[in-house]
């Protein structure tokens, strides 16, 4: 029987303009640092989720109900796929977007899912898919100079259970999301 | 005696008697260190007479010992200035909310007892009990805190009956602090992680009026809680260790040399253990925890220097020095300086110093001992954890500033990890 894949390719479009006998009981813990010479914006994603990037849309698949939608979850961020950062000595405005997850062969088979980023200490941004951006993104403005985000999580939630995806084609699907920084 | 020396005397007990009264203590249970954050409970049906509510519930308990007839009445604030609920790092959306219950007890010799109290005020969304009384001739002794501030008054001592109903002081009088998780509709909202974390502060004060009136503060104690949900805690339960990093960890201004001629603080580390009724240790070799600062992830690898790489061209890199230094006070520890734990250092360290755990603090090395905390007494008994909080700090040596000052290194990003490992001795 063919597997029924989902898998979520993340290009990630920096449009930004530069860029004893003892024993360890914790640990290690990394902590990043980020220096940064001369007028710099600096953007970067790194991806999380270790599964070859992909999540499965198979009923019963492990972990699935962090990301699947179920009728228990009110306030369910997603299943947390990749993390962001980004350094800049002058204000910035950033915008996230994506498309839909698209199967490898026929491109009208897609699957729509939210988006969502965190955007500062406290507070997230969600968007659902769209073709260019125009109508669907996250903006969100930075204006307390320098601008230091570190390793803020992005977030990837389906719009429906495992069992209803179980009539589309098999095969991989792939989304790109997009993210865009720029100076001001 | 001649009378110089009666004086004398007479002095001294009057101060021993001042520290005696009103001391504190702190006690925070191992097993509920970590909480499963997937369990629910009724907070209404969980109740100490019950039997539902027990040790397995309780965070832990604070009290006040040696109370004279002249204090009447301790008044206890609970507050969370963040909230009742565990947080992760891991996704600032997913929130466990909690409720604290809250039973004043008392010690009269023969142990425990309920101790009549009364509610001063409950702000927000603070639970009360409707039974209880107008003062401390009450006979409701339990409350709830969900949101807010609780303040409660709970009686000092008692009366007796008859010919002999006057006021005599309770040996020591304590809360117990129950900790549950009600029962919520959207379990599944909660992200997998194991680093939940939530604190809670208690104020005891005493006051010489049984209502409560103009108290006087004696402590301010902090609790901190950890919690996991669908990952298991590891096997450590009982013991936290996080880094916190700071706003120069995420942007560190290579040119500006009034941040890097100085050691600049890119975050913030923390490890605790629960309270517990122990030892005192007085010699440091026998402080059984290490933090050890390095350049990879091999705590013991010494032939590794700390050093920026530009994110373009690898071969460009700054070195750095780095040290882990306390940031709070040690007053309460059971050493007296921090310099028995925590070498102080004016240059920094480059992540190739010795590592030898065995050594004493005399020397420069990666590693500071976790000290051991007293958390107060109840009569004889002393409750001590492990506790430190410091700060890791990176510095430029002058000859990099100047290097950069002078362009010598290219325009962009550099990136370095410093690594921490807690380790057992």
């Amino acid at each position: 029987m063919k597997k029924r894949i989902i898998a979520v390719l993340l290009l990630f479009l920096l449009a930004s303009s530069f860029l004893f006998s003892e024993r360890a009981l914790k640990g290690p813990k990394g902590l990043d640092v980020t220096g940064v010479i001369g007028a710099s914006l600096n953007l970067r994603a790194v991806l999380d989720y270790s599964a070859a990037y992909a999540f499965s849309l198979d009923v019963g698949s492990t972990n699935a109900d962090a990301y699947q939608n179920l009728e228990t979850q009110t306030n369910k961020t997603g299943l947390r796929i990749a993390s962001w950062s980004m350094q800049s000595n002058s204000k910035v405005d950033v915008v996230f977007w994506h498309d839909w997850l698209t199967h490898e062969s026929d491109a009208t088979q897609k699957i729509d899912y939210n988006l969502a980023v965190q955007v500062s200490s406290t507070e997230m941004g969600f968007c659902k898919a769209s073709a260019d951006g125009s109508d669907k993104k996250i903006k969100y403005s930075y204006t307390t100079t320098p601008v230091g985000v570190a390793n803020y999580g992005l977030f990837v939630r389906l719009e429906k259970t495992l069992e209803e995806y179980a009539s589309y084609a098999p095969g991989m699907y792939y989304s790109t999301i997009h993210i865009t920084a720029t100076q001001k | 005696m001649n009378k110089r020396k009666a004086v004398f005397f007479s002095f001294y007990l009057l101060f021993s008697a001042m520290f005696l009264w009103g001391g504190t203590w702190l006690e925070q249970m191992s097993r509920s260190f970590a909480y499963d954050l997937a369990t629910e409970e009724d907070k209404v049906s969980v109740t100490w007479s019950s039997g539902n509510a027990n040790d397995n519930h309780m965070v832990g308990d604070i009290g006040c010992s040696g109370l004279n007839s002249s204090i009447k009445s301790i008044v206890v604030k609970i507050s969370a200035p963040s909230g009742y609920s565990f947080t992760t790092p891991q996704d600032i959306s997913a929130k466990r909310n909690y409720v604290l219950q809250i039973f004043a007890r008392g010690n009269r010799g023969s142990g425990d007892e309920n101790v009549s109290s009364s509610l001063i005020s409950c702000s927000g969304s603070g639970i009360q009990n409707t039974a209880w009384g107008s003062d401390y001739v009450g006979s409701t002794e339990v409350g709830w805190v969900k949101d807010g501030t609780l303040t409660m008054v709970i009686g000092a001592g008692y009366y007796g009956t008859g010919n002999f109903g006057g006021f005599t002081p309770y040996d020591s009088v304590h809360i117990d602090i129950v900790l549950t998780l009600p029962t919520i509709s959207n379990i599944d909202d909660l992200c997998k992680a194991d680093d939940y974390s939530s604190s809670f502060t208690v104020e005891v004060s005493t006051s010489q009026n049984k209502n409560g009136t103009n108290p006087t503060l004696l402590d301010t104690l902090p609790y901190t809680i950890m919690g996991y949900y669908d990952v298991s805690p590891g096997s450590s339960d009982a013991l936290s260790f996080t880094i916190t990093p700071s706003d120069y960890a995420s942007y560190y201004p290579l040119e500006d040399a009034s941040v890097t001629a100085s050691a600049a603080t890119v975050g913030t580390v923390n490890c605790f253990t629960n309270a517990k009724v122990s030892g005192k240790v007085t010699n440091k070799a026998n402080l059984p925890y290490a933090i050890v600062l390095s350049a990879t992830s091999n705590y013991l690898d010494t032939s590794t220097s700390f050093a920026f790489v530009n994110s373009s061209d690898a071969t460009k890199t700054i070195p750095y020095t780095a040290q882990i230094t306390k940031s709070s006070d040690y007053s309460t520890h059971t050493f007296t300086t921090s310099h028995e734990f925590c070498k102080s250092t004016t240059t920094g360290l480059h992540g190739t110093e010795s590592v030898s755990l065995s050594s004493d603090a005399t020397t420069d090395r990666r590693f500071v001992l976790v000290p051991q905390e007293d958390c107060g007494a109840n009569g004889s008994t002393h409750y001590y954890r492990y506790w430190y909080q410091g700060d890791i700090q990176i510095l430029l040596a002058q000859s990099e500033i100047t290097k950069i000052s002078n362009k010598d290194y290219p325009a962009g990003s550099y990136n370095t990890t410093l690594y921490l490992t807690l380790v057992q001795r």
